[in-house]
């Protein structure tokens, strides 16, 4: 373990965050408000911080190459410290006094969990909100995407850190050089954000609220600067336009790279796509017709808030037009369910993901197969090429590990005297990345009022779900930090 | 450029390694356990599948590619790739054929549309070149045969040691381009003075060149006898061709019917069955006189042991072929004349075919830790009528000799490049992209 390299790259990426934080202030000074301080300081400790770290840690001008293990930690301390340091401009404007609630709104940020511990959104400086979902945005398509496309330092041994960041079970490069997969994955992400605003705005939302709205719709985060989040617009335009881009967001990248490059035949093809369209139909289909028959008295209300609160949970983007805590129990806890599964590997989107789902499913129909065939060959078939048996297991280890993290915490968050709806959501919400639950976490309410304790766990759960388990859970392991 | 490598073995992947750093590379192999080990180390993109597999070929993209080398392990994928390359429109295809069976049927391979490169042959050529130079340690030609590039080794109470450069007398005819020290590589300078364990690279044309051997203080008389171990192919191949220089050859080989078919097929040589590593066999093969002991089996360590046998019973000199990389830096201290590498010969071969950036020859030095370049000047390069000393030559890199004609130059700060001159340029890796920018 080479800790000294590690601290190096870290350092570099710092102080790259360090620049980052000052586009908040573009905004603070457009708007008039004081908040712009906070960032400039925030950005002169980040940057000032990174430069020391890795003149510290440098001892020749090339740059090193490091392995496997170093790349674990690299990947983990660029998202722990990404938080931490983004958690500073929310203290320093006062957002926050308590240094847990700065910790835990950023780290929801930059997860695109979104789920938020500040009381009332609505009465904070415009900087402040930029940089919420400013956090989102990066995180979304992923900070170490963005660093390897931009630092050179990162592109070296950027495949595994890219892959070990990137959701989903397997990591498919687009072009021989990582840095140019990169830039062409933030390329299709940047092209499809500006399409975002641009509707938006033409839809009637004003220009500041279109751009951080649609920071928290292509990332699939979630934040929103209202209280009452896109309910508050009323429109069922805006509602429409938010839930195709989440729809989009909630794709593999990959798949939109293709398409701009006019392979649509790939999309169609693509057996992923395929099980997340007919789920995202299938809900909304449930939804709608209890909706209809309990709640709502005309269909096409029922259809509309359906459609956008299954697509925001699907898609793990936790945006809501109503709030879904009141509805029917069948509704709700499919909700609940699909807090688990998530969008498709190569998304922006949080949870278990549709492939391994997928493979799961077969997987389990293929041992009921087997009974009544013994000698069949039963590949698991994903489009026309089989999945390998490695990752087939590979998958099943992630599950159960998916399951048995989010039974521990629930156990530990209910220690804590937390109900148990509340609990359970609260834990499905935070691993999956999706931000609002149940209960005290509902969609009108938000995560204020939990204890310190629970607080921490639910930032640990953020991390663990944005980095698919394994790249935290192996810092634990005593081994790897053996010489 | 972009450039696809059907074939991640020994030789591709140093090609990939070698390549990357200035290239778009796409790797297509099809053992799943080299794509990982691939991913994971280069910056290139892998394809896991068979080369020859269109559908394969296709998905990598290859009707973009600028350059396809089929150099994977086996010929028959390696044919039938380089002729799909071919199909697909590539006008630049290399294959890596090793049974040279298959290369006398022109019509197999037509020149202007897939380049072959013989891994046997060109060993074969560099083992002999090293017996007709026995002090050297490595020889190299360039512009057409006309100079030779030699490493030569400064040993312990020689007239040489401990003297300057400037001291030697001003060099007409060649030239010291390096000089390794503890496996660093360093340009010389007139002040830099030579200690015993050092290797100098030294440049000139051949028949001059042998005169150095005075100078080193090595008397060699002719090669007389040799000893093989190992009738695989490539065995046969320098088997065949020191025997038509007429060095009388004895081979050994361990398989009874590869030793009855070798022994077939080469009448002058003299063909013994049994284990190499057996100090009997070796002595019946005649070890104890031989002035070589040559060991080209495909087992490295099998390789060393019965080299150092060898020269423990008598022989005069070893030359062991060796595959991995790791063993460079301890294989010719342990005792071992002159270890040298089946990948870095064709890997290096490839390279020279490939004509990068105005590169008609290139020789990878010391695994690469050093190039030697030879260029073409055009009427394209950007120096030509520039005194050197302005051409603003980076640190790392030297212009060693120039052929103008049937001249042979050792250039000065003065010097004026001209059209048509062949600059052959020792380079460290650093200083190469900005000695291609310069002449490109």
């Amino acid at each position: 373990m080479n800790v000294r390299i590690s601290f190096q790259v870290i350092g570099n990426f710092l102080k790259f965050l360090g620049l980052l934080m000052l586009v908040p202030t573009i905004c603070s000074l457009i708007y008039g408000e004081d908040d712009h301080r906070a960032f400039v300081v925030s950005a002169f400790l980040t940057t000032s911080f990174g430069f020391a770290l890795e003149k510290l840690s440098k001892t020749s001008d090339e740059l090193e190459e490091f392995h496997r293990k170093e790349g674990f930690l690299i990947a983990s301390l660029i998202w722990i410290t990404a938080s931490i340091f983004g958690a500073i401009p929310y203290i320093l404007s006062g957002v926050f006094k308590n240094p847990i609630d700065a910790l835990f709104e950023s780290m929801s940020g930059f997860t695109t969990t979104g789920a938020s511990v500040i009381k009332n959104v609505e009465i904070l400086p415009h900087g402040i909100l930029f940089w919420r979902n400013f956090t989102q945005w990066l995180g979304g398509m992923g900070i170490i995407v963005l660093g390897i496309a931009i630092l050179p330092r990162l592109a070296v041994g950027g495949m595994q850190l890219m892959s070990l960041e990137a959701p989903g079970p397997t990591t498919e490069k687009l072009t021989p050089r990582i840095a140019e997969t990169a830039k062409k994955l933030w390329g299709v992400y940047l092209i499809l954000s500006g399409l975002q605003v641009l509707l938006l705005f033409l839809a009637g939302m004003p220009l500041f609220d279109s751009v951080v709205h649609m920071f928290g719709t292509m990332s699939t985060g979630g934040y929103s600067i209202k209280s009452l989040s896109i309910g508050a617009y009323g429109g069922p335009l805006i509602d429409i336009i938010i839930i195709v881009f989440m729809f989009i967001a909630g794709m593999n990248f990959v798949l939109h790279y293709r398409l701009f490059k006019g392979d649509y035949k790939r999309l169609l093809s693509d057996s992923e796509f395929r099980f997340y369209f007919f789920l995202n139909i299938g809900a909304i289909l449930f939804v709608t017709l209890e909706l209809w028959i309990r709640m709502y008295p005309s269909f096409l209300e029922a259809l509309r808030f359906a459609s956008f609160q299954v697509v925001s949970i699907v898609t793990t983007t936790g945006f809501a037009t109503t709030d879904f805590d009141i509805w029917p129990p069948f509704s709700k806890w499919l909700l609940f369910i699909l807090m688990f599964i998530g969008g498709c590997a190569g998304s922006t989107s949080g949870a278990i993901k549709n492939i391994r789902i997928m493979i799961l499913l077969k997987k389990g129909f293929n041992e009921i197969n087997k009974l009544i065939y013994p000698k069949a060959v039963l590949p698991i078939r994903l489009g026309k090429k089989a999945a390998t048996e490695e990752v087939v297991s590979s998958i099943t280890g992630f599950f159960l590990l998916y399951l048995l993290i989010f039974l521990i915490a629930t156990l530990l968050i209910m220690a804590d005297g937390v109900p148990i709806i509340t609990t359970i959501s609260a834990c499905a919400a935070t691993i999956g990345n999706v931000g609002p639950g149940l209960g005290e976490v509902g969609p009108s309410l938000n995560y204020a009022g939990l204890s310190g304790f629970t607080k921490i766990i639910l930032c640990l759960l953020m991390l663990l779900g944005r980095l698919e388990l394994y790249t935290i859970l192996i810092l634990f392991v005593p081994l790897f930090w053996k010489k | 450029m972009r450039i696809v490598i059907i074939g991640a073995g020994d030789v591709g992947t140093f090609l990939a390694k070698g390549l990357s750093a200035e290239h778009d590379i796409i790797v297509i192999e099809k053992n799943k356990e080299k794509v990982e080990r691939i991913k994971e180390s280069l910056d290139v993109l892998v394809i896991h599948g068979d080369g020859d597999n269109p559908a394969i070929l296709k998905e990598a993209e290859i009707e973009k590619a600028d350059i396809v080398l089929a150099v994977s392990g086996d010929d028959r994928t390696n044919i039938l790739s380089s002729h799909l390359a071919h199909s697909f429109g590539i006008s630049r295809v290399i294959a890596r054929i090793d049974d040279p069976n298959y290369l006398e049927y022109p019509k197999l391979f037509r020149r202007e549309e897939i380049f072959t490169v013989n891994s046997g042959a060109i060993l074969a050529e560099k083992i002999t070149g090293l017996i007709s130079a026995p002090f050297a340690w490595r020889t190299e030609k360039f512009a057409m045969g006309k100079i030779q590039m030699l490493k030569l080794k400064i040993e312990e109470g020689t007239p040489i040691v401990g003297k300057k450069l400037s001291e030697l007398g001003p060099p007409k005819a060649w030239i010291f381009v390096a000089i390794s020290r503890k496996g660093k590589i360093t340009i010389p300078t007139g002040e830099t003075s030579l200690k015993a364990g050092d290797y100098i690279f030294a440049l000139g044309i051949p028949s001059v060149l042998a005169r150095l051997e005075e100078l080193l203080g090595v008397k060699e008389k002719g090669i007389e006898s040799v000893v093989i171990m190992g009738g695989g192919r490539l065995g046969r191949i320098v088997a065949r061709n020191l025997s038509e220089h007429g060095i009388s050859v004895k081979l050994i080989e361990s398989n009874p019917q590869r030793a009855k078919a070798t022994a077939e097929e080469l009448p002058n040589v003299l063909v013994f069955n049994g284990d190499g590593t057996d100090s009997e066999t070796l002595k019946d093969a005649g070890a104890t006189s031989a002035d070589y002991f040559i060991a080209l089996t495909g087992d490295d360590e099998n390789n060393v042991l019965s080299a150092l046998l060898a020269k423990n019973l008598g022989t005069k000199r070893n030359i062991v072929l060796y595959t991995k990389s790791d063993y460079i830096n301890v294989i010719e201290s342990i005792g071992v004349d002159r270890a040298i590498s089946m990948r870095l010969v064709t890997a290096n071969e490839i390279l020279s075919c490939l004509h990068l950036g105005g590169v008609t020859h290139v020789a990878l030095l010391e695994e690469g830790k050093a190039e030697v370049l030879e260029f073409e000047l055009t009427k394209n390069t950007k120096i030509l009528g520039t005194p050197l000393k302005e051409a603003d030559f980076p640190t790392g890199a030297i212009v060693g000799i120039v052929v103008r004609g049937n001249d042979v130059i050792i250039p000065r700060g003065e010097f004026v490049p001209l059209i048509g001159d062949r600059l052959i340029i020792f380079a460290l890796p650093e200083a190469i992209k900005k000695v291609e920018k310069i002449l490109g």
